[in-house]
C-alpha cells in the first residue's frame, strides 16, 4: 500500500521533472494564526519519560519559540504506576522513576492553565536487525547525474506483535532524509526475515551509515504517516494540507508516543 | 416510482395524440443534409421558407423534418461555410429530399468561427451552450502545437482550466467529474493524456463539439454541471483521402474513404502517437529505460442500408504509458458505440444506441506486485424525435446503463501474501425522459422536459454502516443481483426565449440534474489515478439546480454577438474528504467522504465577432464556488478548489491572405482557492506548517499570451501541406503551478516559501499535410 502511495509520488516527481521550468523562493503574504499548544512527548525502551510544551508561531517569524512553563504533567503505566514530571526550562517536562518496559501501556497526563490534555501510546520490543546491505544504482534526472546506493535492510518479523516500523538513517550523526521511512508487515504473519527498501534514500561509497528502526504501535504509526503527507502535502495529486490528529485531542498539536528502537552501522562499500 | 411512471406515459401518450390531430392537412418535407464533397452529414444546418423564416435544423445526423400545409414553397438551405441552396417545391404530399451542400470559397478568404446561422444566438432557445465546429479550434494556438478541444472551450465563459496546461475543465464552479463526456455518446471518464497535458481528442477525427454549461436538455443526464457531446467524423464517402500532422512531440495519422462504389458505405481511421520519451532520453534528461507517451486510435465506419435506416459503428481506444521497464503505470479508454438511425416517417426519428466504455488504470510496483483500477459501462439507448410542426418537436426516450466499478485490486505474485481487492460494485442506472420544444408565437419559444432518473446498486458485496468516528457498526452481505440500496430523482428541465427584436432576445433556463457516480479525487485537475465509485447507502447521489437568465444581442447585421449571462445553481450532497483520507486502496473510504451543500452563482460576458478577416471573441466571469460542510471550516462556506472569481480570455485570429493567418489570445484569471499555512511548529526537532482553515488562500493571479503563424502550401496542388508555428506563453510569464512551503535546507530553523513554474516560453512546430 505504501510502496503504491510512493510510487505514486515517483511518478509524479518524475514528470514533473521533465516539464517544470522554474523553481524560486517567493514571499506570501499570510495570516497570523492565534497560537496554539503544541505537545510533543517520548517514552523510550528503559528510558523516562520528557515531554515539551510550546506554541505555534507565524510561519515566517524567526524568533524564539513561546513555551509553557506552568503545567502540572503526570505519567501513568498500566499498572497504576505514576509520577510527576519535573520542569527543566524551555518548555521541557521530564521524569526520572518510570523507565519505559516492553509490552506496556503509557498515559500521558499534562495541563495548560484550567485545560488537561492526556494521551496513550503502548511500548512493543524493538525490531531485530539482521543485516543491512546497499545496491549500486544510477541516479538520472534533470539535476543530477550520478552514481548512488540504495540501502536493503533485513529484520526479522514478530508475528505475535504489532508490526510497524519507522526508520531513520544517520551519516556521521547527521540525519539524511526530513521524511520518515515507514514500513509494516501486517500482511507476513510468520517470523521470517523480511527486507525493507526505502525509496528516495541513497548513499554514497564510504558513508558510514546508522540506521535506527524504531517499533511503534499503530497509532503512532498512523501518526507518522500523517507528518509524512505534510511533508510532500503540497503537491498536486496529494491530500489537502492538514494537521496530523493528535492522541493528546483535536485542540492540542503534537504527539505521546511510546516506542523501542534497534541501531545498526554499516559501510557503503 | 409507479406512480411517478404512469404519469409521464400519460403526458407523453397526450403530447402524441395531440400532434396526429394537428398534423391533418399538412405535409412533410424530410430527408438528410450533407457535405457534397465528402458525404459528411452536416449537424445544425438551417431549412428554412424563403419567404416566412420559418424553419429548422438538422440533427445530429443531418435529418431534418418540416411540416408545413399544401402550398409551394421556396426553401433554402444553409450552413457557414456552405454555398446557400435554395429550391422551389411544390408540397402536395410528404416528401424526401436529400440537399448536398457546396464548401463556400468564401471561406478561403476570411475566417469562418461558428458553423450556425448568422442568428442563431438570437433565434435558438438554447442559453448556456456553445457549438463549435473542429475549423474554429484550428486557428487557436496551444501548448506543444496540439490542437485541443478541451483547450478550446476553456476559452469560453464559465468554463475555466483546473490547472497550468491541464485538460481538466471547471464548468460554473464545478469539479471535474461534474462533466459528461461523450464522444459518439459513449462516455470518456478520464479525457486526459501524459498526466492532463493532453485531452484524449484527436481533433482530426472529430465533427461537432456542442457544450451545455446550463439549460441542459432532458435527453442528457448522470452528471450535474455540464455535458460536452462530442461527435465524430463519418468519414468520406466520396473519395479516399488522408491527412495527418508532425509535430515535435507528437504526430497523427487519419485515413478515410468510400467502401464500394455506390457511397453508401464509409470509415475514417485516425490515430496519434507522441514520443515525449525518445525526446527526452535524445537530450539525455531521462534513463535510457524510461517510457514516456500515449497513443490513441478513433475508428468508425458507417453505412446507409436505405433511404431509411443507416447503422454507425465507432470505437476510441486510448493508453498511455509512463513509468521504467520494471515498474510504471499505464491508463486509457476504450469505447464503442453501434447506433441504427431509423426514419419510421417523415416525422419520426429514432436513434436505437449500443455503448461499450471502459477506463482503466494500473501501476506495475515491481515483478511482485501490481494494482489496477477502472470502470466499465453497458449501456443501451433509445432516442426518439417527433418533428409536429416547424413550431413543435417532442423528443422522448430511454436508457440503462450498466455500470461495473473495480475501486482498485492489488496483486501479489507471492501465493503465500495477501492480496488486497477492493470490492467490485455494480449499479444499474436508468432513466426516461420527453422534452418538448414549442414556438407559442414570433417572439416566445418553450423548451419543457421532464427526466426521471433512478439508480440501483446490486450484490454482491458488502453493505457497510459507519458511527461518527469511522468504526464499522454494521455489514450486510449481498448476493449477487440483489438489492443493495435505491435511489430515485426526478430532474425537471425548462428553456424559454423571448425575442425582444430581430437581434435581441433575453433568455432564462432551469434544469435540475443528479449524479450517482463520484470521482476519488485529491487534485485540483484530472488525474489517472483518480477512481470512479458510485452511490451507495453512505454516499447520497448529488444534486444540482441550475437557474440562469440572459440577454442576446447582435450588432453589424450580425457580424458581432454579444451575450451576458448570470446564473445561480444550488447543489446537495457535495463531497468532500476528511483530513488525511487517502483514497487509494481505501477500503473504507466511505466513512472518510463527508458531504454538505454547495452553491456557485456567477455574471457571464462574451463579446464575438464571427465573420470577416478578423474575428474572435473576449468572455469574462465573474464567479464564486463555495461548499457547506458541517465539519471543514466550522461549517461555514468555504470555496472551492474551482472558485476562481475573476477569469478572461481573449482569442484572436486576423486572415492576412488565402495562405496566412496568425491568431493569438490571452488569458487571466484570480488563482484557484488553497490551503496554505497559518502558523510553524516544531516538533521532532522539525518546522511543520500549521493549518487553520481549509482553501482560505489564492494561487498568485494567471496570465498568458499564446501566438500562432499558420501558412498554407500552395492550394493548386493535390497534396496540401500547411506549417502551422506556435508559441506558448509569448512573453515568458512564469506562472505558478504550486507553492511549496517548508523548512529551509540553506538556513535551519528558518522557513520560505518556493514557486514552481511548469512552463515558460514554450514554442512548437507543427506540420500538416492532406492528399
Amino acid at each position: 500500500m505504501s510502496k503504491i502511495k510512493q510510487l505514486k509520488y515517483i511518478l509524479f516527481f518524475l514528470f514533473a521533472a521533465l516539464i517544470t521550468s522554474c523553481e524560486e523562493l517567493i514571499d506570501v503574504e499570510l495570516n497570523s494564526a492565534n497560537p496554539n499548544l503544541v505537545a510533543e512527548g517520548v517514552i523510550e525502551l528503559g528510558e523516562p519519560v520528557w515531554l515539551r510544551l510550546s506554541y505555534t508561531s507565524d510561519y515566517f517569524s524567526k524568533g524564539t519559540t513561546e513555551f509553557y512553563e506552568y503545567s502540572t504533567a503526570v505519567i501513568t503505566d498500566e499498572n497504576g504506576n505514576s509520577e510527576i514530571l519535573q520542569y527543566e526550562g524551555d518548555g521541557l517536562y521530564c521524569g526520572s522513576e518510570i523507565l519505559g518496559e516492553k509490552n506496556t501501556n503509557y498515559t500521558l497526563n499534562f495541563t495548560e492553565g484550567k485545560s488537561s490534555y492526556e494521551a496513550s501510546s503502548t511500548l512493543f520490543p524493538p525490531v531485530a536487525i539482521k543485516q543491512v546491505s546497499f545496491n549500486k544504482t544510477r541516479i538520472q534526472t534533470l539535476e543530477e547525474n550520478r552514481t548512488a546506493y540504495k540501502i536493503n535492510i533485513v529484520y526479522r518479523n514478530n508475528p505475535n506483535q504489532n508490526n510497524y516500523y519507522l526508520f531513520r538513517f544517520y551519516v556521521d550523526g547527521e540525519l539524511q532524509n526530513n521524511w520518515y521511512s515507514l514500513a509494516n508487515s501486517s500482511y507476513y504473519p510468520d517470523d521470517s526475515f523480511l527486507v525493507y527498501q526505502p525509496a528516495h534514500v541513497y548513499f554514497d561509497k564510504g558513508d558510514k551509515v546508522r540506521v535506527v528502526a524504531y517499533t511503534l504501535d499503530e497509532a503512532t504509526y498512523n501518526y507518522y504517516s500523517q507528518l509524512n503527507d505534510l511533508l510532500g502535502s503540497d503537491l498536486e495529486n496529494t491530500s489537502t494540507p492538514y494537521n496530523p490528529r493528535s492522541n493528546f485531542g483535536d485542540n492540542v498539536l503534537g504527539y505521546f508516543a511510546a516506542w523501542s528502537y534497534d541501531t545498526f552501522e554499516a559501510e557503503v562499500k | 416510482m409507479k406512480k411517478s411512471g404512469y404519469v409521464i406515459i400519460l403526458i407523453l401518450l397526450s403530447i402524441l395524440s395531440f400532434s396526429q390531430v394537428q398534423a391533418q392537412h399538412s405535409f412533410t418535407l424530410n430527408g438528410v443534409i450533407t457535405d457534397a464533397k465528402t458525404g459528411e452529414d452536416l449537424i445544425g444546418a438551417s431549412v428554412a421558407v424563403f419567404e416566412s423564416g420559418f424553419g429548422t435544423f438538422s440533427n445530429n445526423y443531418g435529418f431534418y423534418s418540416l411540416t408545413l400545409k399544401k402550398n409551394t414553397y421556396k426553401i433554402v438551405v444553409s450552413y457557414i461555410g456552405y454555398q446557400t441552396l435554395k429550391k422551389e417545391i411544390d408540397l402536395s404530399k410528404n416528401t424526401k429530399l436529400n440537399f448536398l451542400l457546396n464548401p463556400s470559397s468564401e471561406q478561403l478568404s476570411e475566417i469562418v468561427v461558428n458553423p450556425e446561422k448568422r442568428d442563431a444566438n438570437i433565434t435558438s432557445i438554447n442559453m448556456s451552450t456553445e457549438r463549435l465546429n473542429i475549423k474554429q479550434i484550428e486557428y487557436i494556438p496551444v501548448l506543444f502545437g496540439e490542437k485541443d478541444i478541451l483547450k478550446t472551450i476553456q476559452l469560453l465563459p464559465g468554463i475555466s482550466t483546473t490547472s497550468e496546461g491541464s485538460s481538466g475543465f471547471s464548468v460554473r464552479g464545478g469539479s471535474v467529474d461534474q462533466n459528461l463526456i461523450l464522444l459518439d455518446e459513449a462516455p470518456i471518464y478520464s479525457a486526459s493524456h501524459l498526466m492532463g497535458f493532453f485531452s484524449v481528442f484527436n481533433s482530426d477525427a472529430l465533427k461537432d463539439i456542442s457544450v451545455y454549461k446550463g439549460g441542459i436538455p432532458a435527453q442528457f443526464g448522470g452528471r450535474i454541471s455540464s455535458v460536452l457531446d462530442i461527435s465524430m467524423r463519418d468519414g468520406n464517402s466520396k473519395k479516399f483521402s488522408a491527412s495527418g500532422g508532425i509535430g515535435l512531440i507528437s504526430s497523427r495519422l487519419t485515413m478515410e474513404g468510400p467502401i464500394g462504389k455506390n457511397e453508401k458505405t464509409s470509415f475514417i481511421v485516425s490515430g496519434r502517437r507522441s514520443y515525449a520519451d525518445w525526446v527526452a532520453r535524445g537530450g539525455g534528461f531521462v534513463e535510457s529505460d524510461m517510457i514516456l507517451y500515449f497513443y490513441d486510435l478513433n475508428a468508425k465506419i458507417n453505412h446507409k442500408i436505405n433511404d431509411n435506416n443507416r447503422i454507425y459503428m465507432s470505437g476510441y481506444l486510448g493508453k498511455d504509458k509512463f513509468g521504467y521497464e520494471k515498474m510504471g503505470t499505464d491508463w486509457g479508454n476504450t469505447t464503442a458505440t453501434l447506433r441504427w438511425n431509423h426514419i419510421w416517417n417523415s416525422k419520426l426519428f429514432s436513434n436505437t444506441t449500443l455503448i461499450y466504455s471502459d477506463y482503466d488504470y494500473g501501476f506495475k510496483i515491481t515483478d511482485e506486485a501490481s494494482m489496477s483500477s477502472g470502470i466499465e459501462d453497458y449501456k443501451l439507448k433509445q432516442d426518439f424525435s417527433l418533428y409536429k410542426t416547424p413550431d413543435n418537436t417532442l423528443k422522448f426516450g430511454f436508457s440503462t446503463t450498466l455500470h461495473i466499478f473495480n475501486p482498485g485490486k492489488l496483486i501479489l505474485e507471492d501465493v503465500e501474501k495477501e492480496n488486497l481487492l477492493m470490492e467490485r460494485k455494480q449499479g444499474l442506472e436508468s432513466a426516461v425522459y420527453f422534452t418538448n420544444y414549442r414556438k407559442i408565437n414570433d417572439k416566445l419559444s418553450l423548451d419543457y422536459g421532464l427526466r426521471l432518473s433512478m439508480f440501483n446498486q446490486f450484490g454482491e458485496g458488502w453493505q457497510n454502516t459507519f458511527d461518527n468516528n469511522n468504526n464499522k457498526t454494521d455489514s450486510v452481505w449481498f448476493n449477487n443481483g440483489e438489492l443493495m440500496q435505491s435511489y430515485f430523482e426526478y430532474e425537471p428541465r425548462m428553456s424559454a426565449s423571448y425575442q425582444l427584436a430581430d437581434n435581441k432576445a433575453l433568455k432564462m433556463s432551469y434544469n435540475r440534474t443528479a449524479q450517482y457516480l463520484h470521482l476519488l479525487s485529491n487534485s485540483t485537475s484530472s488525474q489517472p489515478t483518480d477512481t470512479w465509485i458510485p452511490s451507495t447507502n453512505n454516499i447520497k447521489p448529488l444534486t444540482a439546480g441550475q437557474f440562469a437568465i440572459g440577454y442576446f444581442q447582435n450588432f453589424l447585421n450580425n457580424k458581432y454577438e454579444f451575450a451576458v449571462e448570470s446564473y445561480y445553481k444550488r447543489l446537495k450532497n457535495v463531497t468532500d474528504y476528511e483530513d488525511g483520507t487517502d483514497i487509494l486502496l481505501n477500503e473504507a473510504i466511505e466513512s472518510n467522504i463527508l458531504s454538505g451543500d454547495g452553491r456557485t452563482f456567477g455574471l457571464e460576458f462574451l463579446l464575438k465577432k464571427k465573420y470577416g478577416k478578423f474575428n474572435g471573441w473576449i468572455s469574462y466571469t465573474l464567479s464564486r464556488s463555495e461548499k457547506k460542510i458541517d465539519e471543514i471550516n466550522a461549517g461555514k462556506w468555504y470555496p472551492t478548489k474551482y472558485d476562481k472569481t475573476h477569469d478572461i480570455s481573449v482569442v484572436t485570429a486576423y486572415k492576412i491572405n488565402k495562405r496566412i493567418y496568425l491568431s493569438a489570445n490571452w488569458v487571466y484569471y484570480t488563482g484557484n482557492a488553497v490551503t496554505f499555512p497559518s502558523g510553524q511548529y516544531t516538533y521532532n526537532q522539525q518546522i511543520f506548517p500549521y493549518y487553520t482553515e481549509r482553501n482560505g488562500y489564492r494561487m498568485p493571479n494567471y496570465h498568458r499570451l499564446d501566438l500562432n503563424f499558420h501558412l498554407d502550401g500552395k492550394m493548386e496542388k493535390r497534396f496540401e501541406t500547411s506549417w502551422d508555428f506556435s508559441i506558448y506563453n509569448a512573453y515568458n510569464k512564469y506562472n505558478a503551478y504550486t507553492i511549496i512551503f517548508g523548512e529551509s535546507e540553506t538556513q535551519t530553523g528558518t522557513t520560505e516559501a518556493t514557486k514552481f513554474s511548469l512552463f515558460g516560453i514554450v514554442p512548437s512546430v507543427t506540420w500538416n499535410f492532406n492528399f
